[in-house]
This record gives structure tokens, sequence and C-alpha cells, in this order.
């Protein structure tokens, strides 16, 4: 099973970032408001903020660590993006969102979202919903380990596996995200999860027409059931907004993913570095359902 | 004032030892007590230590930013009376042998469980406490009650009279050369954030406690004047020792039960690493169950928002 996960954790997206015209003063060249990145899927965008703000820090109108006025966050074709989800994640949204998603080779080479374009936009006030990029170095690491502190309640019952880490250990599991040390990842991991899980934490994300996603996240009990994604099909779909099994593709960590898959396995091999499994659920647009298995 | 003097003095006096005997004597090292405070202050961040400051008196063989560990304006909504169904004069305090023979410290950390096994659905004190999964699982049920309680208490306009009751602690916790543990000192504010006489302070010890080992001291490591009531740690070595075993053994047999489980299951790829853990308990997370047992001292003071301590 370390080997599909490995594969996962070595997973990368090529990532344009482009840098609003608002950041930087008068004059500045074109070329460096465009940073072009390769992101492991594993992770999250504002880890590379640093990254960002060291390639345009001679050009800056002013200084974003200080400036408490202004809020920054990232949008894909003007629509607001959290950076909270992992960037593999964001990927098969956008990707959805953009009716290119397709898992089948054929079309993977002649019409696929082949990066992640982001823009780094800039204003008085946040969009709903979205979490501030701070400057605080540990804002990224603080929102992840209480994303473990979820998944390990979920899971267990209880918060007390992830919060008996010694100090060490804690820091060397946010490391092994930093460093992509895979090994560090999985012997901390591993002390985190359980084989007889009482729930497991699974966030849905849909695409809706308006642009916007819907995220849902329902409870789906383990105790003496083993159920396939079929068996929970009422809890992926959403029933109100008329989202029909037949009608959409169940992808998870770029793959399309058949309805009968146990949960278990699904989980215990694709879940994602912040402890969930996340599925999105992309409309079939005429007819173009790829046909691929795991 | 006299004793609180000469245990200042004994604290001057009692030489450092850094060797580590914490689970054979329940005492901890002061770099095990730096240790502990790390741990404490990363993963739960309501404690954090003192900050420098040429106000503290700071004692040498600690760092200068890990002298002691603090919590300010904990809630504490009712008196330490409030919190047990007294049963009367069938309760018996024994008297602490000065060997700290296990029996007495267990009745010592066990008195308020007896209380709280008095509930209303008919427990007798008579019920030995015998594992502390149930103990814990018998306060877990006096928590819920009293939450209902409280409910029906707003319900009928006790509101107002809540509020009044209302008070704030900042606890802090120092290491003791003298008897190699931590110690505890708590003080306290009214709801106006008036500070507290040590007579209102005693009122949130509980009663069995009172007496016994809540003194009235100065905070010993600010240079201002600042009036606690401390925990006296006298018998806390004991305390821990007991406790301490009780993790030990009732981690063994969670092991032992889970192993079990995958037996019968199949070994599942996941808990191939539980070999590799220790059934002792870490010393890092030594102010964990420390805290627990501060509970019991100090049960209407709700600063323990840790973990289950075993």
């Amino acid at each position: 099973m370390n080997d599909i996960k490995q594969l996962l954790w070595n997973g990368e997206l090529n990532v344009l970032v482009s840098i609003d015209p608002s950041f930087l003063m008068k004059g500045s060249p074109r070329e460096i408001a465009v940073l072009r990145i390769r992101v492991p899927r594993e992770t999250y965008l504002v880890n590379y903020m640093p990254l960002i703000w060291n390639k345009i820090k001679s050009f800056l109108s002013f200084d974003p660590l200080t400036d408490s006025e202004k809020y920054f966050w990232f949008e894909h074709n003007k629509t607001p993006i959290p950076w909270n989800y992992p960037v593999g994640v964001l990927f098969d949204c956008l990707a959805g969102k953009s009716a290119t998603f397709t898992t089948s080779f054929e079309n993977q080479v002649k019409d696929v979202l082949t990066f992640l374009r982001i823009h780094l936009v800039m204003g008085d006030s946040l969009p709903p919903t979205i979490i501030p990029i701070a400057s605080s170095k540990t804002q990224a690491e603080k929102f992840w380990f209480h994303q473990w502190k979820q998944v390990c309640f979920i899971l267990n019952g209880s918060s007390k596996a992830i919060m008996s880490l010694s100090v060490n250990e804690a820091r060397k599991f946010w490391g092994s995200v930093i460093t992509r040390n895979f090994q560090d990842f999985i012997e901390i991991s591993n002390k985190i999860s359980s084989s007889r899980p009482r729930h497991i934490p699974l966030i849905i994300q849909t695409s809706r027409t308006s642009g916007t996603f819907r995220i849902s996240q329902p409870t789906i009990s383990m105790t003496g059931v083993n159920p396939t994604l079929k068996d929970i099909e009422g809890d992926i779909l959403d029933v109100k907004e008329g989202i029909n099994g037949n009608d959409v593709m169940v992808i998870c960590q770029g793959i399309e993913i058949p309805w009968h898959m146990l949960l278990y396995d699904l989980y215990s091999k694709l879940r994602s570095f912040d402890g969930f499994l996340y599925i999105t659920l992309v409309p079939i647009k005429g007819g173009d359902k790829a046909s691929s298995e795991l | 004032m006299i004793r609180s003097t000469l245990s200042s003095w004994r604290e001057y006096l009692t030489p450092i030892t850094h060797k580590s005997t914490f689970l054979t004597t329940g005492q901890i090292t002061p770099e095990e007590f730096v240790q502990a405070g790390d741990y404490l202050c990363h993963m739960f961040p309501t404690w954090k230590w003192n900050e420098e400051s040429s106000d503290i008196s700071y004692r040498d063989f600690l760092p200068k930013n890990k002298q002691f560990l603090i919590i300010r304006k904990v809630p504490c909504d009712k008196r330490a009376e409030q919190c047990v169904e007294v049963e009367g004069p069938d309760v018996i305090m024994k008297g602490f042998a000065e060997d700290g023979d296990e029996d007495d410290v267990l009745e010592y950390i066990g008195s308020e469980t007896e209380h709280v096994q008095s509930t209303p659905a008919g427990g007798t004190k008579d019920s030995s406490i015998d594992d502390i999964d149930e103990l814990i699982q018998d306060m877990e049920i006096k928590e819920e009650d009293e939450n209902d309680d409280t409910e029906e208490f707003n319900a009928k306009g006790g509101l107002a009279k809540d509020m009044a009751q209302e008070r704030y602690y900042d606890l802090y916790i120092a290491y003791s050369t003298s008897y190699r543990v931590p110690k505890m000192y708590i003080v306290g504010f009214n709801s106006n954030g008036s500070p507290l006489s040590p007579e209102q302070m005693f009122e949130d010890i509980s009663a069995d406690y009172r007496t016994k080992t809540a003194t009235i001291e100065k905070l010993p490591f600010y240079k201002n004047s600042v009036l606690s009531v401390s925990i006296h740690p006298c018998k806390h070595a004991n305390v821990m020792k007991i406790l301490l075993d009780k993790v030990r053994v009732v981690r063994q047999r969670r092991r032992k039960e889970l192993q079990e489980e995958q037996e019968l299951d199949g070994v599942g790829d996941w808990e191939d690493l539980q070999d590799d853990i220790d059934d002792s308990l870490r010393v890092d997370q030594y102010l964990i169950v420390f805290l627990k047992f501060i509970t019991s001292v100090t049960p209407s003071i709700q600063h323990d928002y840790t973990m289950e301590g075993w």
C-alpha cells in the first residue's frame, strides 16, 4: 500500500502564479509578475508565499508582511480559491469546473488542463469563506495540525493519539511535509490512524454552475460495516441540487474512482496529507466519461 | 507565614538533582520539568512559559524563559463545596503516613471521587475505585449531570446569581526543589477583576485539602508581592507515583486488548508501529497527569483543557 502512497506523495503539478499589478511599483518588469513552479499535490499553496514574496520583494509597492490593512488571496478565473485545501484537491476541482478533466489518456494529450493558473490578488476586505493569508510563518502548520486533530477525533473518537505526539514528533510531522520526507510522514501519520476507524474523515466537493464550490462533510460511520462508495451514494451526492450518480465522475487524487470501491480501502490508500479523504464530483459532459478504473 | 518562610528557605537550600527517577519516585528533575512544560505549551497553548522580565526572581538551574508556567483568567463559576455532594460525617479522611502508603495516597486522590460516586442515581460512597477508567467515566457522567443541572438552574432565573459567583484565576506551576515536583499556585480575582483574599481563594479548594495542603504565600518567582494560595507539594510525588503506575497498567491492558482484537481481525497494516509503544507515561506528559490531580484539589477552577491522562 505504501507504493501507492509514495506515488501520491511524489505527485506534482505545474502551477503558474501571476501576481496582480497592484502589488508592484509602476515600471516593474512584466516577467517579475509571473512565477512558474512545480508544486507537490500534497501541500498548501500558502507554503509558497515566502518564495513569491522573495521573488517580487524588490518591486513591491508596500510591505505585505507589515501592512495589516491589506488582504491577499488566490483566484482562478476571477473566482477566489481557498489556500486551505491541498493543491491537488484544488486542481481536481478547478480542472473539473473547466470541463476538461479526464483520466483517459487520449483526451489528456489533446485537451486537458496541464497546469494550474492562479492569480494572487489583494483588496481591503476578503471574499466570503476565504481564510486570509497571514504573515505568520506558522499559519499553515497550525491549520494543518488542527485538521489532523479533527481527523484523529473522527477516526478514533478521541484526539489523544495526536495530542500524545512528543514536541519533536509534532515538529518532525510538519517538517516531513516541508522537506518531502515520505518515511517520516508515514511513520507519524500511522500513529494517528486506526485499522478500525469509527468514522471516515471525508470531504466532498461539488462544483456549481455559479463557479463556486459546495463543500460537504458527511458523517460516515464505520462501526460494524465496510461500505462501498455506492452504499453511501446518498451521503456523497447532493440530492437537493438534483445530482444523480450517473451524471458525475467521482475523482480522488486526480483518479476516477469506481462506485464499487470500498470506502476504507479508498481512505487508506488515497487520503490527503491533512488526513482527510477528498472526493471531487465532476459533471460528465456529453459522454466524455472515461472508463479507466483503479 | 512562618511555614511559608521556612518552606522558601528549604527551597533555597535543597540541592538540585539531575538523575531521572520519575517512574519509581514520582519526582522529576528540573530538565524534566522543562521538557514537560514544553510539551504542555506546545500541545495545549492555553499554558505558556513566563516571559523574561525584570520582575522575576530567576533560579539559575532553569532557563530564564522557562522558570514557571502560567495560564490566565481561568473561569471558576462556583465554589468547591458546590461541586460535590458531601455525605456528611460518614466521610473519613485518613492522615498520611510519612512513607506514602498506597492506600492513603489513593484515598488522597480518590476522596473527590468518592463524592462523585455519590450520585443522585443512588451510588454509595462505599464503592471502591479500583479502575481509573471507571473513575474518569464517573467524572464524565458527573460533568454531564452538572451541565444539565446548570441549564435547569439558569432556566429558573439563576443566571444573575451565577454571574455574581463568577471568579477568575491565574494558575502558576513552578518547580519545587525541596520535593522535586511541580508546585501549583493560584491567584484569584472576582468578576470585577479585584483580587480575592486568601480566605476567598480557600473557598475554591476542595474541603478535604483546604486545611491539609493549601498554604498562603507570596508568589516566590516574582519580586513584587503577589499573594497566592499554593498546593503544598509534600505528597505530590507519592500521588504521581501511584498515578504513573496506574497509567502503565491501564495502557498495558488496553494494548493487550488491542492485540487480541487484531489477532481476531488479522493484523492491519496500520498497527505495526504499536509494538514500539512503551506502556509507561513519557516524562514530557507528566504535567498532563499532574493537572488531573490538581483538578481534584480545585474542582471548580476549570483549567484542564488538555486530554485524558491515561
